[in-house]
């Protein structure tokens, strides 16, 4: 436990304090409020789905990164989320906005009843528990296809998606500030959530199971919490998804979406939450360019990258981030590596141990085996 | 009853395609340890590639027979280049490689053939016997047929030849094996290969009544998958079984339960049943080894 | 000339190094042993001569270079290797493990004969031959990996603490039946050992290991008389 809760200086939040880290923050989040207002509605609207895609990349962050449990299934929950809305609004004239704390309740229940059995399943079983998770899905949709449309799928009115009155806003801009703002508040939870004794139970648990259980963290009231956290996350962003397309229909969440999840958040950064920022505008951007030149360009980039990535950078692009700035930072105030500042955001951005260090008591790791060039 | 048995010989002609796959899966297990999730797409690759040779004239057996060898070495070069560089790596990373390789795989199959549905010529010529009642097709037959020889090859290789002691040698204890002259490395490749070669066989042998595309496996890796969790990873008799076993609920639930789960779910039930298994026993039915490590 | 010839061998894992230039060499047909308190480097130093961790300085066998050598060149070339704690497959029968150990020889009359001398020397081996090794004892085990490593034929033998969880007759048997070993088939030994007594007896010259040097040579008889050896590693007092 102790060493695995040690901070780590390469893998610092890209976005945690130095004055670099502050100013780029500041230039991102006016960024955020100017974007819309200057371009087109269409990318407004593609800029809400990385922000959706985003919340649901942070979702397999705090399961797979933080905690260690694989899920190859959040687009079942997402696509629950996706369903409560439409339903909800299409059919009993809920307000949309109403409707995203229920389907983050559903994901939730549903979570924890996924996370019971996970429970008694590590590695390679859990990934297929969730996998076949995610290949049900799509067929109980279609099951109960008078409820939900099935294949043919379901349209929402667009009326009953406006934006309200007071906000000002048009459509489009509301749907990507509710994004933006969703996104800031489950960040915000999460790296509270992720601080303090609960964050250490949470990595804990990843790092070694059985120091976990020593030090007295009950082991599956937190993981099948976390799987329910995780899992109305992934709703939350299921229920934004409905709002800004509209639309939804059984083949909208393939079990490709869950595996694309996933590789969002690896490739943004599976131990730093802000990393899934970059996995949303991964994952709605990329295949926007890729899918232009040929269909199947998606997938392959998708799959060369998650390898080269696990086996070059497992950290992701955050970590690639962070050690960028802070080059860039030990340019501009001359200090030399490790001085000081590398003791930020811990349980946040750090990385899991090598089982190697584990296994020979070692008590000195370094670095997350093969995180760091030589 | 008759019924009933029609419903089972069914269910056992398509089990045996998941317990090939499994075959598949089970072999790449116990050489590496590892949980393939790429297998049904390089089956589907392996169809296709086979379905291009007899376009360009080959007989059919003859095209499944050589793309079979080619999987061998393609298998191989897989297991060298992409899983020996991450062979210690812990587990997720490997999960998480061979997903990456699943979707390259998919995209080339994309790439080289396209998204249009072709038909996979049948193998097996068109006949059908009638056992009181009870129809069974010569593709139904000919296709258990094989899964128990290949099956039974396997068997003999593992338990009555040099080279697969060695394999199992390796398994068990890589550094020993080491120590005793044993190339593990090799014995790895080899395990790839072979498994490549019996995923051609069941990709080639599912392809006429799937439909050549894409995607065609993503439903029967499911089925693998829980075909080689009821069975136990490192078990080739329990993939049979398990493969049959779900073949035959998968089958027997479309027909009994039909009013209640329908025609998309029927494939729900043994997923269900399944994990009851899996929470029950979590090492399969015939597994020696609980393979939960993380 | 010496069949095992090591000149200031380094080794370590990574960044720590654990060997600092060890020199000492061992004669066709004797029994050596490295003698050294736990953590000293003993595994260490057989790994390395087998090519298990990387390393830097002479490893000479049989008077070729085999520094770098994988493992299993190593066995192709006669070096037997029994590794501390679990040296057999588990999943395998008795006979299985024999026939594994025996994998690079193609002479099956003189593999069979070599499972009859065995069976004899272990006789409990030769009574659960068809049960998977994992069932067996902790004693059956290590003989099962001393076996295993014969049936190689090896010029040299190496052994990693073969006496570490036996019970102390049990490791009496064993060591009185390596010394057969050795009379019979003329086998070169290298054992490591913290069990410093039983060790000297057999062996005919001895090194002590001390945090990766070797601080004290000589004959077995020679270092078992020396007085910090004595002290230090046989637990008794200073010889009057
Ligand atoms: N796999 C390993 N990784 C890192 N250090 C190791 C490893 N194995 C052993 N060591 C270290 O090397 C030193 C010597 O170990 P070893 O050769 O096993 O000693 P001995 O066999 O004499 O008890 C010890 O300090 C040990 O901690
Ligand atoms: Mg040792």
């Amino acid at each position: 436990m102790r060493i695995s809760l040690r901070e780590r200086g390469t893998s610092v939040s890209p976005f945690a304090t130095s004055p670099l880290r502050t100013a780029m923050m500041g230039v991102l989040a006016l960024a955020a409020v100017v974007l819309p207002f200057v371009l087109s509605s269409f990318v407004t609207f593609q800029l809400s789905m990385a922000l959706i895609y985003a919340i649901a990349a942070l979702s397999i962050v705090l399961l797979t990164g933080m905690n260690g449990q694989i899920a190859l299934g959040h687009g079942a929950f997402f696509g629950l989320g996706a369903y409560t809305t439409a339903i909800l609004v299409q059919n009993h004239g809920w307000h949309f906005l109403l409707t995203m704390p229920v389907g983050a309740l559903l994901c939730f229940v549903l979570g924890v009843l996924i996370g019971i059995p996970a429970l008694r399943l590590r590695g390679a079983y859990l990934a297929v528990l969730t996998l076949s998770v995610a290949f049900l899905f799509p067929l109980v949709i279609k099951r109960f296809n008078d409820f939900t449309g099935g294949s043919s799928g379901m349209t929402i009115s667009q009326d009953l998606l406006d934006a309200p009155e007071w906000s000002g806003l048009s459509r489009d801009r509301f749907h990507y500030f509710l994004a933006l703002l969703v996104l800031m508040v489950l960040l915000v939870l999460t790296r509270n959530l992720l601080r303090g004794r609960t964050g250490r139970a949470i990595v804990g648990i990843r790092d070694n199971e059985i120091a976990a259980i020593t030090v007295g963290i009950h082991l599956p009231t937190v993981k099948t919490i976390t799987f329910g956290i995780s899992a109305a996350f992934a709703g939350v962003a299921g229920c934004l998804y409905t709002v800004t397309i509209a639309f939804v229909s059984s083949d909208a969440f393939p079990v490709q979406m869950s595996i694309n999840f996933l590789i969002g958040a690896v490739v943004g950064g599976l131990y730093n939450i802000y990393g899934s920022i970059i996995g949303g505008l991964v994952l709605e951007f990329l295949p926007q360019y890729s899918q232009s030149l040929s269909p199947s360009l998606t997938a392959f980039v998708y799959g060369a990258a998650l390898i080269v990535i696990l086996l070059v950078m497992p950290g992701g692009a955050a970590a690639l981030i962070g050690k960028a700035l802070d080059g860039v930072g030990r340019l501009v105030s001359g200090r030399r590596p490790g001085s000081g500042e590398s003791t930020v955001a811990v349980p946040v951005s750090s990385e899991p141990i090598s089982s190697e260090s584990i296994r020979s008591g070692d008590d000195d790791p370094v670095a997350p085996a093969g995180s760091s060039p030589p | 009853m008759t019924y009933f048995l029609q419903q089972v010989v069914d269910g056992v002609s398509t089990g045996v395609i998941y317990a090939l796959l499994g075959l598949a899966m089970v072999l790449i297990f116990r050489a590496t340890g590892i949980i393939n999730f790429a297998q049904g797409e390089l089956a589907t690759i392996a169809a296709f590639f086979a379905w291009q040779l007899n376009l360009w004239g080959l007989p059919i057996w003859l095209a499944i027979a050589a793309t079979a060898v080619i999987g061998f070495g393609a298998g191989a070069a897989i297991e060298r280049v992409v899983i020996r560089p991450v062979a210690n790596k812990d587990h997720f990373t490997l999960i998480m490689v061979t997903l990456g390789l699943f979707m390259i795989t998919n995209a080339v199959t994309g790439l080289v053939w396209g998204y249009t549905i072709q038909a996979f010529p049948d193998p097996f010529p068109v006949a059908a016997w009638t056992v009181h009642g009870v129809s069974l097709s010569l593709a139904s037959v000919g296709t258990i047929v094989i899964v128990c020889v290949v099956g039974f090859l396997l068997y003999q290789l593992f338990h009555r030849t040099r080279l697969g002691l060695g394999m199992r040698a390796a398994i068990s204890n890589p550094e020993s094996a080491r120590l005793s002259g044993i190339d593990v490395g090799r014995m790895q490749m080899i395990g790839w290969g072979l498994a490549a070669m019996v995923g051609t066989l069941a990709g080639a042998l599912a392809a006429p009544k799937l439909f050549l595309e894409p995607n065609m496996m993503l439903g029967v890796l499911t089925y693998a998958f829980a075909a080689v969790i009821v069975g136990g990873l490192d078990s080739p008799l329990g993939a049979v079984v398990g493969g049959l076993a779900i073949g035959v609920t998968e089958n027997l639930a479309g027909a009994y339960l039909y009013d209640f789960v329908g025609n998309d779910l029927k494939i729900a039930v043994p997923l269900a049943l399944v994990f009851g298994i899996l929470l029950v026993r979590p090492q399969g039915l015939f597994g020696r080894r609980a393979v939960a490590r993380a | 000339m010496s069949l095992l010839e090591v000149t200031d061998l380094m080794a370590g894992y990574g960044p720590a190094k654990v060997l600092h230039g060890m020199t000492f060499a061992v004669d066709e047909g004797e029994i050596a042993t490295i003698l050294g308190a736990n953590g000293a480097g003993k595994t260490t130093t057989l790994r390395a001569i087998c090519g298990m961790v990387a390393t830097s300085g002479g490893i000479r066998f049989d008077g070729r270079s085999v520094r770098g050598l994988a493992p299993a060149r190593m066995a192709r070339l006669g070096v037997a290797h029994v590794p501390q704690g679990r040296g057999t497959f588990a999943g395998l029968t008795v006979r299985e493990n024999l026939l594994a150990g025996a994998y690079t020889r193609r002479d099956r009359a003189g593999v069979a004969a070599d499972i009859d001398r065995i069976s004899q020397w272990f006789p409990r081996l030769a009574e659960r031959r068809d049960q998977p090794a994992g069932s067996l004892s902790g004693g059956e085990q290590q003989m099962l990996a001393v076996s295993r490593a014969l049936l190689l034929r090896p010029r040299l033998l190496l052994l990693d603490e073969p006496s570490l969880g036996l019970a102390p007759l049990v490791t009496q048997s064993l060591f009185g039946t390596l010394t057969d070993i050795h009379n019979q088939m003329g086998t070169t030994m290298l054992i490591v050992e913290q069990n410093a007594g039983l060790a000297l007896r057999i062996a005919h010259r001895a090194f002590v290991l001390e945090a990766g040097r070797i601080v004290r040579a000589g004959d077995a008889a020679s270092v078992a008389a020396d007085d910090s050896v004595r002290r230090a590693y046989l637990g008794l007092g200073d010889s009057r």
